[in-house]
């Protein structure tokens, strides 16, 4: 009797040990995820958001979830991206919202939810706190590299054109203040021509710098604001045969953009150093878990990009997009 | 019978697990085998492929082939078993336009809407470096160095793409059908995604995919296509930008004008924004040119800009996707709400993604504010129906206002399961021109394909059916619960009745059988009396003291049946035989010889157990004494774990003994041996005296021994049964 209860106590521990392992297995065997969403995943620009955000996650053990809009005014789906990431009780998130305004209550959410969060690149329309740190780019800085750039094509009477203002972003109209303020201080008697869109239709875009294009003669140089208006920017550059005779100062980085840098059709380009901002992005996140202080506001130098430097080591740094860690 | 010793039914019960756990895994050996080799050329039925889900684009069927009509990054339409692991996928393929990537997916999971939202391999053609590529997809893109394609990457050219996935390696080759000039290009990757589904993508445009067709495959079939391609990569693009710039040919411009010149006519008028054309002077075509983005794309277009819609009729055009951003020039009327251009030219400049919709309401969209525009409004579906041969309409009503979404070019069939009264959320041009809404509703959707309705929530459940089923249920609840009451009234009474015959029972063998005993001992002294044979007084005594103790003992039983009415008597279990041999005496005095037996190891019997046998004992006594005449009694107890056996004998006069003739005593001793499980059994026959006799099984002591001993017998029965089978 006692060899059979035994046997059958050691049968019922196994089955236990077997259920627990197998009910417990996924938790036990899944890290911490963290959601990365960015403005879009059709830019190389986020690559290196990605990039950066790897490694610094794999310091930690963490695994990141990246995935974001087709294109950078979806908010809708960005808004979307977020809600799944939240029900998904991810351990963190980190967002570069394509909206201003609309992704507030998104964040919202995912604060309410105790999910440290971090905004990356451009800021979101509230205070950052405790849970919600911004790690952006210099907008500031961007805008007076540019408007130093610039400065040197240009001479008084000179006409200047800002592309690619887009209120729902406020990155956007930081860069153009800051670059109006800058170039006119250094060239007095400058002529700014200032064009809005909310639209990222590349056909819209270029249209609009035909338009500047066709109706000032004295211009001089296109300062975009975006990668798609840059695009746009250089194609009309090429449709109006003004290639040399107007410079094109782009921001913000992507592979056609620089490849065009390379071979002289965009001036220069002011690179937001995403690479920094995801690696940043997820140190804070780590304070933030282990409730150490975080600074609320961490601000990331811009990196002015030419011909003359775009190989070096350092700018290179900042276009690396390599999201895939080395085990 | 013999007990069977612990090990070999130990080991028949480890051989069974064992047979068992075989047989598990054998089972799912042969189903994750069954599962991981797939076969199967894909057949285009309802207007879909087989099984397939989309994520992103604008997915349909156009003859023999599957068809993404939009210019969404990354658009994926999947299909087969998460489990394939080496296979052969094979599928021509066509794109519609100069830009963008078209090709396949194998071995994916984790599929979700995004540019390269799943975990697998991508294998394709991508016309802004004309090359072949092939690279992991997870949540992130990172290809091998990718291989020119002889002859270039165009529009309007099928090419043949064949890709096999064996372990760790994957190869792929691509022919142009036009030229036979192929491709070849292979990679290995550890670890790797080792099984998962088949799919279709591209990225940035549109176009066809036909003859699909997936097989199992070998070494020797990667060998095949990997001894063709100039060497095995991995994938490591992109670094950094300036290794990609190394290795990438860009294409020289993304400039519109350059890349794609139009006619003179397109250019030579100013270009306006359709909010302009609403301006312009009524009743007087006015030659007009725009630009935005197609949202609609048909024979006819709907095209969008920042500030509107327009439709496009008529006119001239090269085939355009959902996305594609054209220059349309034609000649306009303003409408009510929105223009139309009709005739002129539309040209091809770039291509896009998709616009994201714009979330209306019902009511907004009926005013007109939206009208032409790609829009996305949710409603409760209230019926769908054919208007015209492909033409199907999806009836929704959205706060009261009523609206239809037409499924235009499709098959019957073709539409998702829909069920009338959920919620949709349904995306497409919003119309209000009255030839599209016949003036049934105020405004209708043109929906693009399946992908662009999205169901929120199902039916609610108070339908009026429903309601009917819910109070049948209700009311069959009610009578099931009235059913249970009545049962249990039923059992409660039932319940009173049986204690009241146990009750009577025990009075018929207690106090009765002691009464029984008063009366033979008065009707003894009588006998003697009347006999005149002058006994003595010290006999009488006695018998009269024999009287007395039969009373004094009808009372004690009294005591003892009120007392079993809530507590046993602890000592009854522990001195039956000697109970029943006092009881013998007591009735007989010194007239019988009575003999006790215990056979066998003793073991504790249970308190209902010892009671019934108690009882039995006594009324098999008490019958003999009345009825037999005897002059000795044997009593014996018999324990044979876990059984246990009475045995009263006599040899008195004894009697025929049939069940039909059994008096009430008889009767209440079967009835009490039934009460515990047990026989009851009685030999007699005249002159040859009577052996009653009962035997039972003593039940454990307590509710857990109880349960234990239960279970442990069926288990045994059960074994039994296989044994014997």
């Amino acid at each position: 009797m006692r060899v059979r209860t035994a046997i059958g106590g050691a049968a019922l521990g196994l089955l236990a040990v077997f259920l627990i392992v197998v009910l417990f297995a996924r938790q036990i065997a899944h890290p911490t995820v963290i959601a990365v969403v960015p403005e879009t995943t059709a830019q190389e620009i986020w690559e290196s958001e990605h990039a950066g955000a790897a490694h610094a996650a794999q310091a930690y053990g963490w695994k990141i979830y990246w995935n974001g809009p087709s294109r950078e005014d979806d908010f809708p789906r960005q808004v979307q991206i977020v809600q799944q990431a939240i029900a998904r009780k991810v351990g963190g998130l980190v967002l570069s919202p394509d909206h201003d305004v609309v992704l507030i209550s998104a964040v919202q959410a995912a604060l309410d939810k105790k999910i440290p969060t971090v905004i990356v690149g451009s800021p979101l329309g509230i205070s950052p706190g405790s849970n919600l740190t911004f790690v952006v780019n210099d907008d500031i800085a961007t805008g007076r590299l540019a408007a130093e750039r610039a400065a040197s094509f240009l001479k008084s009477g000179d006409s200047v054109a800002i592309l690619g203002m887009n209120p729902n972003l406020l990155s956007s109209i930081e860069r153009a203040n800051a670059f109006e303020d800058a170039i006119e201080k250094r060239i007095p008697g400058i002529r700014i021509e200032e064009r809005r869109s909310t639209s990222v239709s590349s056909s819209e875009a270029e249209e609009t710098a035909e338009d500047v294009i066709h109706a000032d003669p004295r211009l001089r140089v296109i300062f975009s604001l975006n990668v798609n208006q840059s695009r746009a920017a250089y194609g009309a550059l090429l449709s109006t045969k003004s290639e040399g005779k107007i410079a094109l100062i782009a921001c913000d980085q992507d592979l056609d953009l620089l490849h065009h840098l390379r071979s002289g059709g965009i001036d220069s380009l002011i690179a937001q150093n995403t690479y920094v901002m995801g690696y940043d992005a997820i140190q804070a996140l780590h304070k933030q878990l282990a409730g150490e202080h975080t600074e609320r506001r961490i601000v990331v130098p811009p990196v002015l990009i030419t011909r003359d430097n775009i190989d070096s080591q350092s700018v290179q740094q900042v276009l690396d997009m390599n999201w895939r860690v080395q085990e | 019978m013999s007990r069977p010793t612990v090990l070999p039914r130990t080991v028949f019960y480890l051989a069974i697990a064992a047979l068992v756990l075989l047989c598990g895994v054998f089972g799912w050996f042969y189903w994750s085998r069954a599962n991981s080799s797939p076969n199967h050329i894909y057949q285009l039925r309802d207007g879909k492929l087989e099984g397939s889900q989309a994520y992103g684009g604008t997915w349909g069927v156009v003859d023999d082939a599957v068809r993404n009509n939009s210019d969404e990054r990354g658009a994926k339409l999947v299909t087969g078993s998460e489990k394939w692991k080496d296979y052969t996928l094979t599928a021509d393929l066509k794109f519609d336009g100069e830009h963008g990537d078209m090709g396949v997916i194998v071995r994916s999971t984790d599929e979700e809407e995004g540019v390269d939202a799943y975990n697998g391999y991508y294998i394709g053609l991508r016309t802004t470096d004309a090359t072949l590529i092939l690279g992991r997809s997870d949540y992130g893109w990172i290809e091998a160095r990718p291989v020119p394609m002889p002859g270039g990457v165009h529009a309007g050219v099928w090419y043949r793409l064949v890709v096999t996935a064996v372990g760790c390696r994957i190869a792929a080759s691509s022919q142009n059908l036009s030229t036979m000039q192929t491709a070849w290009i292979a990679v290995e990757e550890q670890p790797c995604a080792a099984a998962g589904r088949i799919g279709l993508r591209s990225l940035a445009t549109g176009g066809l995919w036909k003859n699909i067709g997936v097989k199992p495959a070998a070494l020797s079939d990667y060998l095949a296509l990997s001894s063709h391609a100039a060497a095995v990569g991995h994938p490591e693009f992109p670094k950094r930008e300036a290794d990609y710039n190394r290795i990438f040919r860009f294409s020289p411009s993304y400039g519109a004008a350059v890349q794609l010149p139009g006619p003179a006519e397109a250019s030579s008028r100013p270009l306006l924004h359709t909010g302009d054309l609403q301006d312009l002077p009524r009743h007087q075509d006015r030659p007009v040119s725009l630009r935005g983005v197609v949202t609609y794309a048909t024979r006819d277009l709907y095209v969008q800009d920042a500030e509107g819609g327009v439709f496009v009729t008529g006119a001239r055009m090269p085939l355009l996707n959902v996305g594609d951003e054209v220059e349309v020039t034609g000649y306009t009327q303003p409408g009510l709400y929105s223009s139309t251009i009709r005739g002129g030219i539309v040209k091809l400049l770039w291509g896009g993604t998709p616009t994201p919709p714009i979330a209306v309401t019902a009511l907004q969209a009926a005013s007109g504010a939206y009208d032409a525009r790609f829009v996305e409004l949710e409603g409760r579906l209230t019926g769908i129906r054919q208007s015209e041969p492909n033409v199907q309409v999806l009836q929704f009503v959205q706060g009261g206002q009523p609206f239809s979404a037409l499924y235009v070019n499709q098959p019957s069939g073709s539409l998702p399961q829909l069920e009338v009264n959920s919620i949709l959320r349904i995306r497409g041009v919003c119309v209000l021109d009255r030839k599209v809404t016949r003036e049934i509703t105020p405004f209708a959707i043109l929906l693009r394909s399946n992908d662009d309705i999205e169901t929120i929530a199902p039916p609610p459940w108070w339908t009026p059916v429903h309601i009917v089923m819910l109070f049948i249920a209700l009311i069959g609840l009610a009578l099931l619960i009235q059913l249970i009451y009545f049962r249990i009234q039923a059992w409660q009474a039932n319940a009173i009745t049986q204690e009241r015959e146990r009750l009577a029972h025990d009075i018929h063998d207690t106090m009765a059988q002691s009464f029984a005993g008063v009366g033979y001992q008065i009707q003894g002294i009588r006998s003697g009396v009347q006999r005149k044979d002058h006994p003595e007084f010290r006999h009488i005594a006695d018998q009269l003291d024999v009287a007395y103790q039969l009373v004094r003992k009808s009372h004690e039983e009294a005591s003892r049946t009120i007392a079993m009415l809530n507590v046993s008597a602890p000592d009854m279990q522990n001195e039956l035989v000697e109970s029943l041999a006092s009881t013998a005496r007591k009735i007989a005095g010194d007239h019988i010889d009575t003999e006790t037996a215990i056979e066998g190891t003793p073991f504790r019997l249970n308190l209902r157990l010892a009671n019934a046998l108690l009882h039995i004992g006594q009324e098999a006594i008490t019958n003999a004494m009345s009825h037999a005449n005897p002059t000795a009694l044997a009593i014996t107890l018999r324990y044979h774990e876990p059984n246990v056996e009475l045995i009263v004998e006599d040899n008195g006069g004894g009697f025929n003994y049939s069940r039909e003739t059994a008096g009430f005593g008889i009767m209440g001793m079967q009835k009490r041996a039934q009460s515990v499980g047990g026989q009851l059994q009685i030999a007699s026959a005249p002159g040859k005296g009577t052996r009653v006799s009962v035997t039972a099984i003593s039940r454990p002591t307590t509710l857990r021994a109880r349960v234990a001993a239960t279970a442990a017998e069926r288990f045994h029965i059960l074994a039994k049964w296989l044994r014997a089978a």
